[in-house]
């Protein structure tokens, strides 16, 4: 299946807003939230951002393990 | 203000006899609070997306998630209460609610899946598929 962009950088604000700095929590969030927001204007929903959230919760792990490998073979001199 | 100028008045016997002025406690307590979900994310890392989750790991991750989330949801109504003390991080209310946010959408994903006819239909209807292209 071809790779949907706005997918990709909902999985991204969401992999950031995990692990970005204390003091950024609310501008990593604002981020996310707005990339939710625009999929949801995009195709005229009405479902809210955190249902679309959840919705895509089992893709967004098998993300973030992806994200986590690259990251742990960078870390042990891999790649 | 005026309080606070007045227990420096006093100087360290306030802080001995009262403890701390509510706020630098509370932000005490937003510090600590942080460095717990921190350690949780680095043994959730380890536990959860290194390797498959075993059930005994699923159990810890739901209670641990529940205590994170249960403190965090107090610790923001005693800042809603007393405010967040201005701090060298620039840690701010929101801060701690989109940390909040975070863990809550965390625990509905592992924990509170939804069912499948639901996420189908709404990926269909959001991105015209059935499972998220990636």
């Amino acid at each position: 299946m071809s790779r949907n962009p706005l997918v990709e950088a909902i999985h991204a604000a969401r992999y950031d807003l995990d692990g970005c700095a204390r003091h950024e929590r609310e501008s990593c969030l604002r981020k996310l939230n707005e990339l939710l927001r625009q999929a949801l204007d995009r195709a005229g929903s009405k479902e809210t951002p955190d249902q679309l959230l959840d919705a895509l919760f089992d893709d967004y792990r098998e993300f973030k393990r992806a994200r986590k490998r690259e990251e742990w073979a960078r870390l042990s001199g891999g790649n | 203000m005026q309080a606070a100028a007045q227990r420096r008045n006093w100087g360290s016997a306030v802080e001995v006899i009262l403890g701390p002025a509510p706020q630098v406690a509370l932000y005490g307590k937003v510090v600590v609070w942080f460095h717990k979900v921190e350690l949780f994310r680095r043994q959730e890392e380890d536990r959860m997306y290194r390797q498959s989750p075993t059930p005994d790991d699923l159990a810890l991750h739901k209670e641990l998630l529940l205590r994170l989330m249960t403190d965090g949801e107090h610790l923001t109504r005693l800042i809603e209460h007393h405010g967040l003390l201005s701090n060298v991080e620039g840690i701010t209310t929101e801060d701690v609610k989109a940390t909040l946010l975070s863990l809550q959408a965390d625990y509905r994903g592992w924990h509170q899946p939804m069912p499948d006819s639901k996420r189908a239909q709404i990926l269909s209807e959001v991105f015209d598929v059935q499972k998220p292209s990636r």
